[in-house]
C-alpha cells in the first residue's frame, strides 16, 4: 500500500499527482479511469452476487438431513426448488452485503484475538491447500507419464515363425538296409 | 498543538468540539470536516465548502473541493470547513485521497464516529493510510465522537492523544478504563463541562480543567438563548 504523500518527499504534490487525485474522486471521471484498463468498475465495491444456481443449492441443502435421515420425500422436488430459490437468493445476498461483514465487523473489534487466529488459520489453510494441489498434480502427471511408458513397453504377443525345414535323415529300422545297402542291426 | 493523531470524547456540549478547534486555533493549512451543518456552517474565518457526492458513478459531482484546494494546495495558509451531509465514510474517503496530493494538513473531523463506525468491514485504504502514516507524511489527524465504542478500533489505537469528556454510557466507560487509572475513569461520568481527563503516550493520565471559561462550545450560546 503506499503510503501518504510517499512519492513527493514531504514537500507538497506535483500538478499532476493532484489532478490524478481530482479525477479520482470526481464522479464524471470515475468510469473514464476504468476505461484505461478496459474494465468496468463496479461501483467501487467489491460486491459478491450471489447467483441462482447457489440460492438453489443452499435451498436443497436445507432439506437434506431430513431427506437422509427420515425419508426421500423430503428432497425438494425442482418445482418447489424454483419456488424458494427467490427468496434464498435474496436472503444470501443479504447475507453478503450487510450480515456478515458487520458480524466480521463485530468479531473484529471485539475479539481482535480470535479474528486474527482465524485470519492467519485460513490463510496457513490456503498455503496449505494449493500446495497441496499442486503436489496432487504432480503425482497425478507422473502417473499419467508412468502408465504411458508402461503402455509403450507392453510385450507383443509371440507369433509362430515358420522356421526354413531341415530334414533329419531317417534311421531305419533294425534288419532293414540303408539306402547305401548296408544292413541294420 | 496537536499530535499526529488526537481525539476528543465526550458527551454533547460537553466542549470537545470547542477544544479540538482551540487546539488547531494556529494551524496555518486547517481542515475541518462537518457532518452535523450546524454550528460550524457558521464559524467564522473558514471558506465553507459544500460538495454534492454521487453514490453512482461514485465521487463529487461539482467541483467545490477539489477547485478549492486547487487554488490553496500551494499557500501557506487556508482554513476550510467542509460540510458533508450523507455518504459520510465515502466522502472522508474521496477526502483523504485528496488531501494526499495536497499533503501538510491538518484534518479535523467532528462526530469521528459517523465517518469509520466501529462496526462494518476494514476501513478503506486512503483512510487507514492517513490514519497510520500521517505523522510522517505532514499530516495531523484529530477527530471528536460522542460514542468511544463507536469509534473504529484503528482510529483509538493509533491515538496519540485522547482527552475524555463526560461520558455516563457503560461501554463507553468500559472503553476509558483501558486508557486511564480507576479513579479517574470513575471521575468520568461526573466531569463538569469543558474538564477532560488527558490520556496519552508516555505520559500518565490527568484532570485537565485549564481551559474551564476560557472556551465556548460553538452554537451553545445561541442554544441557550432558544431555550429560554
Amino acid at each position: 500500500m503506499k503510503l501518504w504523500g510517499q512519492s513527493k518527499e514531504n514537500s507538497g504534490a506535483t500538478g499532476g499527482e493532484f489532478e490524478q487525485a481530482a479525477a479520482r474522486v470526481t464522479a464524471e471521471d470515475v468510469p473514464r479511469a476504468a476505461g484505461a484498463h478496459g474494465a468496468e468498475v463496479p461501483d467501487g465495491e467489491d460486491r459478491l452476487e450471489i447467483r441462482p444456481e447457489w440460492a438453489e443449492a443452499a435451498a436443497r441443502l436445507c432439506f437434506l438431513p431430513a431427506a437422509r435421515l427420515s425419508h426421500p420425500a423430503y428432497a425438494l422436488t425442482d418445482e418447489e426448488a424454483d419456488v424458494i430459490s427467490p427468496k434464498m437468493q435474496a436472503f444470501l445476498q443479504a447475507v453478503a452485503d450487510k450480515y456478515a461483514p458487520a458480524a466480521l465487523g463485530r468479531v473484529a473489534n471485539k475479539y481482535p484475538e480470535f479474528f486474527d487466529l482465524t485470519a492467519a488459520l485460513g490463510v496457513l489453510y490456503w498455503q496449505k491447500w494449493r500446495f497441496v494441489s499442486k503436489m496432487r498434480a504432480l503425482d497425478a502427471a507422473e502417473k499419467a507419464a508412468a502408465a504411458a511408458t508402461a503402455e509403450r513397453e507392453v510385450p507383443r504377443p509371440v507369433q509362430s515363425v515358420d522356421l526354413p525345414g531341415v530334414s533329419l535323415p531317417l534311421r531305419p529300422k533294425v534288419g532293414q538296409r540303408t539306402e547305401d545297402g548296408g544292413l541294420v542291426i | 498543538m496537536l499530535g499526529y493523531l488526537e481525539l476528543f470524547f465526550g458527551k454533547s456540549f460537553t466542549g470537545k468540539t470547542a477544544r479540538m478547534l482551540h487546539e488547531v486555533r494556529a494551524v496555518p493549512r486547517l481542515v475541518i470536516v462537518d457532518p452535523k451543518c450546524a454550528q460550524l456552517s457558521k464559524l467564522k474565518g473558514f471558506d465553507h465548502l459544500w460538495p454534492q457526492y454521487s453514490a453512482k458513478p461514485r465521487g463529487w459531482t461539482d467541483g467545490a473541493v477539489v477547485d478549492y484546494f486547487r487554488k490553496v494546495r500551494d499557500v501557506g495558509r487556508f482554513r476550510a470547513v467542509v460540510h458533508v451531509r450523507d455518504n459520510f465514510k465515502e466522502q472522508l474517503e474521496l477526502l483523504c485521497i485528496l488531501f494526499r496530493a495536497v499533503g501538510h494538513l491538518t484534518l479535523c473531523v467532528d462526530e469521528l464516529g459517523l465517518f469509520i463506525p466501529c462496526v462494518g468491514p476494514s476501513l478503506p485504504p486512503a483512510i487507514t493510510s492517513a490514519m497510520i502514516s500521517g505523522r510522517h507524511e505532514g499530516l495531523s489527524f484529530a477527530g471528536t465522537a460522542q460514542r468511544p465504542a463507536l469509534v473504529h478500533i484503528t482510529a483509538r489505537a493509533n491515538a496519540e492523544r485522547i482527552r475524555w469528556y463526560r461520558i455516563t454510557e457503560r461501554n463507553d466507560l468500559d472503553a476509558a478504563r483501558g486508557y486511564m487509572p480507576q479513579a479517574l475513569a470513575d471521575s468520568l461520568p461526573g466531569l463538569p463541562d469543558y474538564v477532560c481527563v488527558e490520556t496519552s503516550d508516555g505520559a500518565p493520565a490527568f484532570r485537565d480543567e485549564s481551559l474551564v471559561g476560557r472556551i465556548k462550545v460553538p452554537g451553545a450560546l445561541a442554544m441557550r438563548r432558544g431555550r429560554k
